[in-house]
């Protein structure tokens, strides 16, 4: 009896250890042509999904300017990081299947046919395996493709945050959040994936930006723009286009803009302002107002057709 | 009824008296008698006559007033009448004809309407205005006060003037004036006088000659001019007596210049040319008509300026025909024309001299100020430059620029714009207003890159980023010679990026050749085609500039030649 009870036991040991062995959905490690598409994904992580789905990642390859510069996708050299099997690879190469998901789920979270991620299995059995990796929680995981940021904020040399911290915020809550396993109500800090730029209103409270008028006629001055706290440039980014521009408007006193006159910051023309740099721009109008009342000054993120653009910081000085 | 008739002429014959009693003018009986019988007071000259015992002096019993008692008392007419002298002489009426001897008035003799023709003196000329007392108050001897009388008054011309001539000549005052002036203008010199007025004499004041009547010297006045028949009796010898003293061996009447006799050409220095319209007194200054110097222009001329005495020798240059007109040897020598102010090189010695030496169409060889080339030249530059002329051009020819230094302008020319002729980028000659943009010549590139190009092949506006951040010379560097050598692409794009341009010059490349075998099957209609074909061949050049607007160009076109409408 007790050994009946023992085998009983053992068996049941022996099954939760072959519980804990059991894989329920192989396939979602499936690599190459067998990557399964990241609709299978969406199927527990609802939440993280719309996030992606929502974010830069996922247009990565079908964004219209980027279709347009490379000629419908003939420019080939672009294509490996706008829809890479693999960040971890030291050259990036393009997905087999699915260039319109862009940089999606499998291209962070798959690794030579294992699913990583920064938190460890905490089911008692695999619903797909999964291994932890610490890299995740680290700036230098966004700089396996982001390269040149990163090497940015390497420089900066400050005491910063990591980029997850403020392109990732940190959000509490669980892993699944759909059935069958949505039961598992362990909350995490996990970490949001829309990767948005931050808001712009938060890039406003990091640069300081100031107007130093000099003299009323001519009217001028300087503007005077510092990179307090982000890590890197501003703009950053290695390819494409990424702009910021600094518009003065010089107002009469009925707060019309009589004269305009603009400022380019870019990667290309290394004009962009680095981490803690203060840039400091004079400028003179030439003389048209008799009464000259304020000046103006608004840093925009251009966009590259030009056609909108996203207010950063404005300031007014007045005469 | 005789009693009663002469009682009544007593009666009012006696009414008057009555009357002059009650004004008590009558004192005594004769009075009375002569009241009544006077017809009137006597006038005051005849008031000596007065009294009833007087009537008869002048009245007869028989026949009233008779002439020969009025002769009897005025003898001075009775003696003009026998002598038949003056105006009562000559008028053969009797005194009561015009005289009476009672009041009002002892004649009746209007002065204003009295006809002095009837007198030995018809009144003519300037006598004829003038007021009767002007001539007719007779000076009373001994007192010398004058009193008024008709009579008297002699004809000739010293009765009332007085002789103002040193000379005497007042009793033939009529020879020379006239009641009409005293002024002698029709005087007949010639006749009157053995020296008749010729040339300029003839309107020579007469005081001139004859001295000046001025205010208490009119007894000065001297009509016979001694020594007439010599000029200096008049004139004075300005030449000091040094020539011959017949002044008309030289001058003539007709004035001291005019209508001179003199012949310069008996003198050792003949009037040639310009010379003989000379004044006199230019040469021949404080009237030095002797020993004067000639053998050297100069002894006249003062050395012109325009030479700064660099030329010596007038005559090897000029003539005496005038100084413009120069000797055979001096036109077009541009040696001498180097010794003086200015060396004429390059196209200036081929230059007419009145293309310079000309102001209003009027020659004038030294009114040249300066070698200022906008003496001559206008400024086509309307004053844009501010350096000299010679700063750029030589003078060979104003199109010859070869000082010019274009490096030193602000806009420096290298490459492929060192080949351009000047008018491709200056226009208009005022060279500063030259644009200096690389957009105002390269229009279609700018445009091109700003999106804003050609119109046929697209639907919006294409900009490419980069025209807006990066400028022309931040790629296209001086001495590129069209191509890129300012900055490469890699100087600001990482390596991936070079992959991206060859994979796009390939795509274009490809692209625009198969286009142009299309183009070449001739589908379009000329005109079209040529325009295409410009379009191919200007994104061949420039599709890098705006990658997606040459994609979509490209495309346009592709549907073109395929049928399908853009």
């Amino acid at each position: 009896m007790k050994m009946v009870r023992n085998s009983i036991g053992l068996g049941f040991i022996l099954v939760l250890v072959g519980a804990c062995n059991y894989t329920m959905h192989p396939e979602l490690a499936g690599s190459g042509v067998a990557m399964p598409p990241s609709d299978r994904c969406q199927e527990c992580h609802t939440v993280i999904f719309e996030e992606w789905r929502n974010s830069p990642h996922s247009k990565a390859y079908t964004n219209e300017p980027f279709k347009g510069i490379t000629a419908n996708y003939k420019v080939t050299a672009c294509l490996p990081c706008h829809a890479p099997e693999s960040v971890f690879d030291g050259e990036k190469k393009l997905r087999k299947t699915r260039h319109e998901e862009g940089v999606n789920c499998q291209s962070c979270h798959l690794v030579e046919g294992v699913l990583q991620g920064p938190v460890e299995q905490h089911l008692p059995f695999n619903i797909h395996p999964i291994k932890q990796v610490d890299t995740y929680r680290k700036s230098e995981f966004c700089g396996k493709c982001h390269s040149r940021t990163f090497a940015e904020y390497e420089q900066s040399g400050r005491t910063k945050k990591t980029c997850q911290e403020c392109h990732m915020p940190k959000v509490r809550r669980t892993i699944i959040d759909n059935k069958p396993w949505v039961w598992s109500k362990d909350e995490y800090d996990f970490r949001r994936h829309s990767f948005n730029v931050m808001d712009l209103a938060e890039i406003g409270s990091k640069i300081e930006l100031a107007v130093v008028l000099a003299g009323q006629h001519p009217p001028g001055g300087q503007i005077i723009i510092e990179n307090r706290e982000i890590p890197h440039n501003i703009p950053t980014g290695t390819y494409g286009y990424h702009e910021i521009r600094l518009n003065l408007y010089l107002l009469d006193d009925l707060g019309e803009p009589k004269a305009q006159q603009s400022f380019s910051f870019t990667q290309e023309m290394k004009t962009a302002i680095k981490p803690g740099e203060k840039r400091v721009i004079p400028f003179v109008f030439s003389d048209q107002l008799a009464l000259p009342f304020a000046v103006k000054a608004v840093l925009i993120r251009a966009d590259m057709d030009q056609q909108e653009s996203h207010v950063i910081s404005q300031r007014l000085e007045v005469f | 009824m005789r009693k009663f008739l002469l009682l009544f002429s007593l009666i009012s014959l006696c009414w008057p008296l009555q009357s002059a009693l009650a004004e008590d003018e009558i004192v005594s009986v004769e009075d009375v008698f002569t009241h009544i019988l006077s017809p009137a007071t006597l006038n005051a000259s005849h008031a000596m006559l007065s009294g009833v015992k007087n009537c008869g002096k002048c009245h007869s019993m028989t026949t009233g007033v008779s002439q020969s008692k009025c002769l009897g008392c005025h003898r001075e007419i009775q003696q003009r009448i026998v002598l038949k002298k003056g105006y009562h002489g000559t008028l053969g009426k009797e005194c009561l004809q015009c005289h009476t001897g009672h009041k009002p008035n002892i004649i009746t003799f209007k002065p204003e309407s009295f006809n002095h023709r009837l007198s030995q003196f018809p009144l003519t000329g300037k006598h004829a205005g003038l007021q009767c007392q002007k001539c007719h108050l007779q000076p009373i001897k001994d007192t010398g006060r004058k009193r008024f009388t008709y009579l008297g008054l002699a004809l000739q011309c010293a009765g009332c003037h007085k002789d103002i001539h040193a000379s005497g000549a007042m009793a033939k005052c009529q020879s020379c004036h006239q009641t009409t002036s005293w002024r002698l203008d029709n005087f007949a010199h010639a006749e009157k006088t053995p020296f008749p007025l010729r040339g300029l004499h003839k309107i020579v004041p007469c005081q001139k000659c004859h001295g000046e009547m001025a205010a208490g010297q009119k007894d000065k006045l001297q009509f016979k001019v001694a020594n007439y028949k010599s000029c200096l009796a008049c004139h004075k010898d300005t030449h000091k007596g040094k020539l011959d003293p017949d002044c008309l061996s030289c001058h003539t009447m007709n004035g001291w210049r005019g209508g001179n006799l003199f012949q310069h050409d008996k003198a050792r220095f003949k009037l040639v040319g310009k010379h003989q319209g000379v004044k006199c007194r230019q040469c021949h200054a404080d009237n030095k008509f002797k020993g004067l110097k000639f053998s050297d222009c100069s002894d006249c001329h003062q050395k012109k300026t325009a030479h700064k005495d660099r030329i010596k020798g007038c005559k090897s240059c000029h003539q005496p025909e005038g100084w413009l007109a120069l000797t055979a040897n001096m036109q077009g020598s541009l040696e001498l024309h180097g010794q003086m102010h200015y060396q004429l090189k390059g196209a200036h010695a081929k230059v007419e001299c009145r293309k310079c030496h000309s102001r209003n169409g009027v020659n004038n060889y030294f009114n040249l100020p300066s070698a200022r080339c906008n003496d001559c030249h206008k400024d086509p530059h309307t004053g844009a430059f501010k350096k000299p002329c010679s700063a750029c051009h030589i003078e060979t020819s104003f199109k010859d620029l070869r000082l010019f230094d274009h490096q030193a302008a602000s806009f420096k020319l290298d490459g492929n714009h060192q080949k351009l002729e000047c008018k491709a980028c200056h226009t208009s000659k005022n060279y500063t207003q030259t644009p200096g943009q690389c957009g105002e010549c390269h229009e279609d590139v700018t445009k091109f890159s700003r999106g804003i190009w050609g119109d046929s092949w697209r639907n919006q506006r294409i900009i490419s980023p980069k025209a807006r951040i990066v400028n022309c010379v931040d790629c296209h560097k001086p001495g590129h010679q069209g191509k890129v050598t300012g900055k490469t692409c890699l100087d600001c794009h990482d390596a991936v990026y070079q992959q991206f341009f060859e994979a796009r010059r390939v795509l274009a490349t490809e692209a625009i050749a198969r286009l142009k075998q299309e183009l070449s099957r001739g589908d379009l209609d000329t005109p079209r085609q040529e325009e295409v074909r410009a379009t191919l061949q200007f994104l061949e050049k420039n599709y890098f500039h705006n990658y997606r607007l040459a994609d979509q160009a490209l495309s346009g076109i592709e549907r073109q030649l395929s049928g399908v409408k853009p």
